[in-house]
């Protein structure tokens, strides 16, 4: 990955992560109001957590001034052409979550089914469907025999629900 | 401790009988199996194989148990060295130098060192259990809570050891790891927090979610852009059983790895992911080559596989000798104890002193079994590299979700590791470490539930740490590792970045 890239990610990451801690430090003195009564004396039960966000804050906005310094520091340098997300990894996300979703919708195997087979194909378009959905089917049936025959994991399985019962 | 003649008989009417035989090896193939697939865990497999063994002899069921949990944590080393994923939290630190050693091509041989140093491990703490549990029994009655919140913050030291570039993103992900370790319900009031009156939330995260999500959708989504541009290099098949010259040259790493997670074992509640992160840290600390830790050098393998499998050993100590589950596992353990009449403790030894014979004994035959079929699967499981990438990605995330919705039969584990990973994977791009956090989730909710206890113990005095000799050695221990570490990580730092000038100097000229 091009350095330029890995920065922006940086600032990206060190920024959500200041945003996180705030807003988790104002969950944490909200929830004070109630807990430090609680505790008398004794450590509250958001003190911990309090600590531990305000070091997270401060650690993500010293990266983060770190790596605005980079910026400036190489602002002069020829700029690159990014690529901050590739086809395929945006692809692999969408069905991954679309994958999910189909599980309470068209139940475990089904949905297996039809992620192997789409995501094998989009990650090397070159491979045939008919090899493609075999090979689906062969892992489809591994992970039914393996998961809820022999180590007895109840799936959600409505459409099936739907037909035989 | 037993007559001989109870010992001689026992010994052999377990090595002569083929069908306790048979039950240990199938319990030890399991345990293999259920470790080598990511979220599923040796106790997981415990708990739905302790209705089977009703029916068989106590010595058989225990002896199968056994081998499920002696394979079980053996068997996460396959997936944290071929994909990157650990196949259970004990084997993450395998992944640092497992999947380095596979991208090499050297994918047989780290399994054969996994393979070996975890049948090492679990002899070196099969011996300790045989002939000292009665005297650890009684260190491990010793430790209180200042003792454990010092062990805790020795363990959470370790972040500057297991990282070699940016400290400040180290302690970043430690932070996260802690905080994500206390979502849910307070450990000394019983207060909410972060939990939204969200019911899932409530009972906290789970870990073996939140480390799939860590490592497999990360794994995923940065690995689909690289089919057709880059190849695993050709896989060695030959030579991948460590040699006998091998085996001496890193004796010094096996012993101290395997007493390491013999003794973490011994103290309850600890368990092998914080015993193979104080091995990684000592084994590299005695290493003439520290800087090769991370990059594919197998002594990191034999730190994490020897102290994982030596855990197993040392868990069943407190449970023998005093009725007390070390892990999660042997938590797990007492219920096929109890269902076939047995009531671990001392009174144990004087009363069915055949069973603990029994167990002594197939506990070290499942070791066995452990190491040859993991080495007769070699073959086997290295051809998962042989897999298109493009069946070997597709597979990976609906494994990894079932590993996620295994754990409870929970949708809502699934969620989590689906975000947990899309932050994971961010984070990564900004060249985030990922392991420190793993250490703050193990070890974030243990720091702060037992430093509390220890203030309440001394209402509000923090002088308790230090006015017990073992709370206040290893707090000691922990400042001088941890400023060690820090100077080492530092100084290595340094020379990567002079390295760097130096070679863009060069390229100038």
């Amino acid at each position: 990955m091009k350095e330029r890239e890995i920065k922006i990610f940086e600032l990206g990451a060190s920024l959500f992560l200041i945003l996180f801690g705030i807003y988790f430090l104002y969950e944490a003195f909200t929830a004070e109001n109630i807990f430090g009564v609680i505790a008398g004396n004794e450590m509250a039960p958001m003190d911990v957590p309090k600590v531990i966000l305000f070091v997270i804050v401060i650690l993500s906005v010293m990266i983060f001034a770190l790596t605005l310094f980079w910026f400036v520091k190489n602002k002069r340098e020829r700029k690159e052409r990014l690529t901050f997300f590739p086809k395929k990894t945006v692809l692999t996300f969408i069905f991954i979550i679309i994958y999910t979703s189909l599980w309470n919708v068209i139940g475990f195997t089904l949905s297996s089914f039809l992620y192997f087979s789409f995501q094998s194909k989009v990650l090397e378009p070159n491979r045939g469907w008919k090899q493609v959905i075999l090979v689906s089917l062969g892992f489809t049936a591994a992970c039914v025999v393996l998961f809820t025959v022999l180590f007895k994991v109840s799936f959600p399985e409505p459409l099936y629900d739907l037909i035989f019962h | 401790m037993f007559e001989l003649n109870l010992i001689v008989s026992t010994v052999f009417s377990i090595l002569s009988d083929p069908f306790t035989l048979l039950m240990v090896f199938v319990g030890t193939f399991m345990g293999l199996t259920f470790g080598t697939l990511p979220g599923l865990t040796a106790t997981m497999g415990i708990a739905l194989m302790i209705p089977l063994t009703y029916v068989f002899d106590s010595v058989t069921a225990l002896g199968m148990l056994i081998g499920i949990y002696v394979g079980g944590i053996a068997g996460g080393a396959v997936a944290s060295i071929l994909l990157k994923i650990p196949g259970t939290p004990n084997a993450l630190v395998t992944t640092f130098d497992g999947y380095p050693m596979a991208r090499q091509g050297r994918g047989a041989e780290a399994m054969g060192w996994a393979a070996v140093s975890s049948g090492f491990g679990g002899v070196i703490s099969w011996f300790v259990l045989v002939f000292l549990s009665s005297y650890l029994a009684r260190l491990c009655v010793s430790f209180s809570s200042p003792e454990y919140a010092a062990l805790a913050l020795l363990g959470l030291t370790i972040v500057a050891a297991i990282t070699s570039k940016n400290i400040i993103k180290a302690f970043t992900m430690l932070c996260l790891g802690i905080f994500i370790s206390m979502i849910g319900t307070d450990p000394i009031f019983g207060a909410y927090r972060f939990t939204y009156n969200n019911i899932q939330l409530m009972a906290g995260l789970s870990i073996t979610p939140v480390i799939i999500g860590l490592y497999s959708l990360p794994q995923v989504l940065n690995t689909c852009t690289e089919i057709n541009t880059k190849k695993v290099e050709k896989i060695r098949l030959k030579n991948f059983f460590p040699s006998l010259k091998g085996l001496w040259d890193a004796k010094v790493s096996l012993f101290v790895a395997s007493i390491i997670g013999t003794f973490t074992g011994v103290i309850p509640a600890v368990g092998g992911g914080v015993a193979t992160f104080f091995a990684y840290d000592q084994v590299k600390r005695l290493s003439k080559d520290p800087d090769s830790f991370g990059k594919g050098n197998h002594h990191g393998i034999i730190a994490s596989e020897a102290s994982n499998n030596s855990v197993c050993g040392g868990a069943l100590v407190p449970l023998l000798t005093l009725g007390i589950p070390g892990d999660a596992v042997t938590a797990v353990l007492i219920g096929g104890l109890l269902i076939h009449g047995l009531q671990p403790g001392p009174r144990m030894y004087v009363e069915h002193p055949e069973v603990i014979i029994g167990i002594f004994t197939t506990m070290l035959i499942a070791t066995v079994f452990m190491v040859i079929i993991q080495m007769g699967a070699i073959k086997f499981f290295i051809k998962i590299l042989s897999v298109p990438n493009c069946y070997l990605i597709a597979g990976i995330i609906p494994i990894s979700l079932v590993g996620a919705f295994a754990l409870n039969n929970n949708f809502f584990d699934v969620l989590v590791m689906l975000i947990i990973g899309i932050v994971s994977y961010l984070l990564g791009r900004a060249r985030y470490p990922i392991a420190p956090c793993v250490l703050g989730l193990v070890l974030g909710s243990m720091f702060e539930r037992e430093m509390r206890t220890s203030l309440r113990m001394s209402s509000g005095d923090w002088s308790i740490f230090f006015t017990r000799p073992v709370a206040c050695t290893i707090i000691i221990l922990a400042v001088v590792s941890f400023s060690v570490s820090l100077y080492k990580t530092f100084k290595s730092y340094m020379r990567e970045l002079s390295e760097e000038d130096q070679a863009v100097e060069e390229g100038d000229r």
